[in-house]
């Protein structure tokens, strides 16, 4: 098992494969544009498994209304919807971006994950709201995401 | 019909999970905890990378199933769909 720490790299890792880049690109963009014309898309194992919101559940629809401008209901659906946004349009880039641009983000996108740590963090934080939500709030949780 | 629906979306409810589980527990080890955790919260990058990795891991029959379940989720959930509104 690969030892990791706050300071570990994530999303540098993940913008260094370009076919992964763009092939959660292009999963995720069908998978929103099918959302959006109220068809049935990519199911959640876990929430169809177990019937409980994985910690993601809700980002397509918190995306979708961040897409029509209503940020303040994104933001209640899922808080960490803007940042999903920039990451997938980073990854969206990335996957057209020239060969040095590519190196160029991915080099400072490393320095700032070995620096800040931020990433590790958000992956933290994003766990953490989900059990909060879980946890405390989880009937508004199942009403927005189930 | 709908229990029929029911119980085939369960099913495939339940396939995925498992499939995901088992796609999990090579994920982890192979990229770290950090990136295992992002394969939990988004079960995209899951699939696809089980996918990429399929060769390597022989994760051959666990994601022709899982891709067998999620189109079936996908058909029994537009069936429900058509199914609701006859009704």
């Amino acid at each position: 098992m690969k030892t990791v720490g706050l300071f570990t790299p994530v999303l540098a890792p993940l913008l260094s494969n370009r076919t992964l880049c763009r092939a959660i690109t292009g999963f995720s963009v069908v998978h929103l544009a099918i959302v959006s014309l109220g068809l049935p898309s990519w199911p959640c194992p876990i929430r169809h498994g177990l019937g409980l919101p994985c910690p993601g559940c809700g980002l397509t629809r918190a995306i979708k209304a961040l897409g029509a401008g209503e940020w303040q209901q994104a933001m209640v659906i899922h808080a960490f919807a803007p940042l999903a946004v920039i990451v997938l349009i980073l990854m969206g880039y990335i996957s057209i971006a020239p060969t040095q641009h590519w190196r160029w983000i991915l080099q400072r996108c490393r320095l700032a994950e070995q620096k800040t740590g931020l990433s590790a963090l958000m992956v933290v934080l994003f766990i953490m709201y989900w059990l909060i939500r879980l946890l405390f709030f989880r009937e508004a949780l199942y009403h927005w995401v189930l | 019909m709908a229990a029929l629906l029911g119980l085939l979306g369960g099913v495939a409810g339940i396939g995925s999970l498992v499939c995901l589980i088992i796609v999990l527990i090579k994920l982890f080890p192979a990229e770290g905890a950090l990136k295992g955790v992002f394969g939990i919260i988004c079960g995209i990058y899951t699939f696809i990378w089980g996918w990429q990795n399929v060769d390597r891991y022989n994760l051959k029959n666990v994601m022709t199933i899982w891709s067998a379940c999620f189109v079936v989720s996908i058909i029994v959930r537009v069936l429900a769909i058509g199914v609701s509104a006859k009704s």
